[in-house]
């Protein structure tokens, strides 16, 4: 019964076991300090110290250092041509493809699927241990799509954000849930979460989509034991706070700026960063006039608090759709003599940006992609040069597409090599532009696409290796579809990655050359992670064809429209002996 | 729901009595307009129905009625949203008129016209008085981190933690509701008495029962707006009681000034009649 008339129903999940641990082999010298680590539960300690423990991969991107790096090196250039598959999972929720990085935690994978579903796996059989399926919503904002990127754990739970704009904690050890909150209507606001989520202290930390709808973004984080409410960042400020003169109007309350990939965090510095996304309508500029802050910018904040210290705005009102939401990479770098602490982050224009992440202040910026003609190049001060905006009414030729220079699958930087790892897209769309009135939490877009080839050939893909200082291309990896997935490095010398034909493949971290690769059956659009488990290294793929992305391909490759979608994790190691 | 869509609702209501031509050239381009607004867009169904990641919906064949169910209704378990209450019934036939007008087999004759006798909705909303329009926005203004709509549900929107105030309006007077609003500690609805939990943990535990099975009790947790549903394992709870209080937090004079608040008030007792 319900005393308050219909919350959605509650469903536990199928209890298998309770969170097994795998066996921590003290005798390796080598791993005492991740397995003093491996003991505990996982707190902010152990997820401020995450690159000492390379058995596991405990937060979206590895470590807060958001490097997709791994120094285990049992797997390597030399021996990766004898790895093979040694078990497969398959989740059965195939709409939408298998978009995230699982996270492994002491001997056990945690994943989620499109349509909210989260499962629990032996790390090293595949074995499932548990499944949590979220109550399919009635409704869910379209433009947004059915996948989900990944959860976090900590203390205990597994956190997961919804396609109805929930956060959710579960038992870690047996998937039931332990509270949800709602973060705000997802039918009134347009908006939801298919991000995962960031634990910092003792807060769990979402953002969410929303930033092609008639919405205003924000950041939210919430007491990670309880789900308790903490804090709110608005992306875009209200009437009297700073930055809201940047808005014409009532444009503000219907700006977009969200929040829809997960940022990370700074011990050290203790400042939460995360990059918003494209102010809204995307493409009409008309009725926002000014820079709209903070949209494609990098905010830096108070993690307890939600105050901002800094931010950097790259695009000032953006009429491209080039949201820098995504991956925020924290590098120290020496620069001009200087040791600076830095931050990387790729954006949706197809430049690189680089920042001092104590202050903000602007080192540099660089190009992935040749197809580009929104701006004729970025002065020495970070400001946009010779700015090509379309014109209402009219078809405009703008490079790169919607689909961006680069998707949000994120890039890797090794230590080893000092590259950063990233994938391009060179490809372009006519554009046509028109007014629209915003309707709250409706698709607030202000134009419409085609995509295109570049006038200089066709569109293509590649995977290549940066300085990520100078941008200086070391190789180049070119694919004729976009590639998709993210990229995972090892100390092994390898780069990792997957292509829309389900090839996973390895290269030499040092010349891209590709060292082997397997047919997992369907295209890859999520993010591989490496990880041990009792001294064996297994690398481990999402395998899943079927985002929003993936479907628009098919305006440049109908034939990709023919490739199967999928659900899957393939999991790689090298055979013991005897095998 | 803002303004701008109870305005179109209102604008629909007398039109959407008049049978429809779907081969109206000014149905279609309405049709268009909209269709580039709700269903081209970013990643659905493409620049003129070409595709994206929805399906292509040009050069098929359609049944203009099913056609019009989808839109309206929606595909569940799918990305496809009804749009029924999101835009007007009368932009759903002229989409439907637009999409058919890239069929393969665009409708004619009698079959090209639509009765809406049935089909066409008066909308509560565009009945509502100015004052109780305003008052509708108010209750759901997502710039206010702590308006009503977090708790309370009103025609499908916001979300049912607390009672449903229409109900509660037809039985109150408009000072009655409002000192409710502003003072919800004085008295509590039935049915809605705080159930408070200390848990072995230490910790407390206070606010709306969801749902209660064998082994859980959900709790809307009052700590926090939005309010977390706390999923409590009984052998965890160390104490149980029933408390006659409401679980409404305090200060909403703080979100709203009372003239807003007669506002919302005007708002509850017409969506009550």
């Amino acid at each position: 019964m319900t005393a308050t008339g219909k919350p959605a129903p509650f469903r536990g999940a199928s209890d298998d076991g309770d969170g097994r641990r795998a066996p921590c082999l003290l005798a390796l010298a080598a791993l005492i300090v991740p397995c003093l680590l491996a003991g505990a539960e996982v707190d902010s300690e152990r997820l401020n110290r995450a690159d000492e423990d390379p058995a596991n991969w405990l937060t979206y991107y590895g470590t807060y250092k958001s490097w997709r790096y791994s120094p285990l090196d049992r797997i390597n250039r030399g021996n990766v041509e004898a790895l093979r598959p040694v078990w497969a999972f398959e989740s059965g929720i195939t709409d939408g493809g298998l978009q995230a990085a699982p996270l492994i935690v002491d001997g056990v994978m945690y994943v989620s699927t499109a349509w909210n579903h989260v499962f629990a796996l032996d790390a090293a059989s595949g074995e499932q241990i548990w499944h949590f399926e979220y109550p399919e919503p009635e409704q869910i904002p379209a433009t947004y799509g059915t996948w989900n990127r990944g959860v976090a754990v900590a203390y205990g739970l597994v956190f997961l954000g919804t396609l109805d704009n929930h956060v959710v904690a579960l038992d870690r050890a047996t998937g039931e849930e332990v509270w949800r909150t709602e973060v705000e209507s997802a039918k009134q606001c347009g908006c939801n979460i298919t991000s995962a989520p960031l634990v910092v202290k003792d807060l769990v930390i979402t953002g969410v989509t929303g930033g092609d709808s008639a919405h205003r973004g924000y950041l939210n984080a919430y007491d990670a034991r309880t789900g308790r409410h903490r804090w709110r960042f608005w992306a875009i400020p209200g009437p009297g706070e700073p930055g809201h003169e940047t808005w014409a109007g009532d444009s503000w309350k219907y700006g977009g700026g969200s929040t829809w990939v997960t940022g990370t965090y700074d011990p050290e510095l203790d400042l939460l960063y995360w990059a918003v996304g494209n102010p809204a309508a995307d493409f009409y500029g008309g009725d926002r006039e000014g820079d709209n802050l903070y949209t494609d910018s990098i905010v830096a904040l108070d993690p307890d608090t939600g105050e901002l210290q800094w931010h950097y705005q790259q695009i000032p009102h953006d009429v491209w759709d080039y949201d820098s939401a995504y991956e925020i990479v924290l590098l120290d770098l020496e620069l001009g003599g200087k040791k600076r602490r830095a931050l990387l982050n790729p954006s949706k224009s197809g430049h690189v940006w680089l920042l001092d992440r104590a202050d903000g202040s602007f080192l540099g910026a660089w190009p992935l992609v040749q197809a580009s003609n929104w701006i004729e190049g970025i002065g020495p001060g970070g400001e946009l040069l010779g700015r090509n905006e379309p014109e209402v009414g009219k078809e405009a030729f703008v490079c790169p597409s919607i689909g961006g220079g680069r998707s949000w699958n994120h890039g890797a930087y090794s230590p080893d090599t000092g590259w950063f790892y990233s994938t391009g897209l060179e490809w372009c769309q006519v554009l046509t532009v028109r007014r629209e009135e915003p309707r709250e939490g409706m698709p607030f877009f202000g134009g419409e696409f085609q995509l295109a080839h570049p006038k200089e050939g066709k569109a293509h893909s590649h995977l290549s290796a940066y300085d990520p200082v100078t941008g200086e291309r070391k190789w180049q990896y070119k694919h004729k579809y976009p590639l998709l997935a993210s990229q995972l490095a090892t100390a092994g010398g390898l780069v990792l990655s997957g292509d829309a034909t389900g090839r996973f493949f390895a290269l030499d971290a040092a010349t891209g050359r590709e060292l082997w690769s397997f047919r997992t059956g369907s295209g890859h659009r999520g993010s591989a992670v490496t990880y041990s488990v009792g001294g064996r290294q297994f690398i481990a793929t999402p395998s899943g064809w079927g985002s929003a992305l993936a479907g628009l391909t098919t305006q440049l490759w109908p034939e990709i429209g023919e490739l199967p979608s999928g659900s899957s994790i393939f999991a790689f190691a090298l055979p013991e002996d005897g095998e | 729901m803002t303004r701008t869509v109870a305005a179109l609702l209102l604008l629909a209501g007398p039109l959407a009595a008049s049978p429809l031509d779907l081969t109206s050239p000014e149905l279609i381009a309405d049709g268009a307009e909209q269709f580039a607004r709700s269903c081209s867009v970013g990643y659905c169904h493409g620049s003129e129905g070409k595709a994206a990641r929805g399906p292509a919906l040009r050069e098929r064949s359609w049944d203009p009625r099913e056609l019009y169910r989808i839109t309206v209704e929606g595909l569940p378990g799918t990305s496809m949203p009804g749009w029924k209450g999101v835009i007007p019934d009368r932009s759903v036939w002229a989409v439907t008129a637009y999409v058919l007008s890239l069929s393969t087999e665009p409708p004619s004759g009698a079959s090209a016209v639509i009765d809406l006798g049935a089909e066409a909705e008066a909308s509560d909303r565009a009945d509502l008085s100015p004052g109780a329009a305003l008052g509708r926005d108010l209750f759901f203004d997502l710039q206010r981190e702590r308006r009503c709509g977090v708790c309370h549900e009103v025609d499908g929107l916001g979300t049912p933690v607390g009672p449903n105030l229409v109900v509660a309006a037809r039985s109150m007077n408009e000072r009655e509701l409002a000192r409710h609003i502003v003072r919800p500690r004085a008295s509590v609805a039935y049915g809605f008495e705080q159930l408070e939990l200390r848990l072995r943990s230490g910790d407390r535990v206070a606010g709306v029962l969801a749902e209660e099975t064998e082994t859980h009790v959900r709790v809307f947790d009052a700590a926090s707006v939005p309010p977390p549903l706390r999923s409590v394992r009984k052998r965890d709870i160390r104490e149980r009681r029933n408390r006659e209080r409401s679980s409404m937090p305090r200060g909403m004079n703080k979100v709203y000034s009372s003239s807003e608040i007669a506002k919302i008030v005007e708002f509850l007792r017409e969506s009550g009649r």
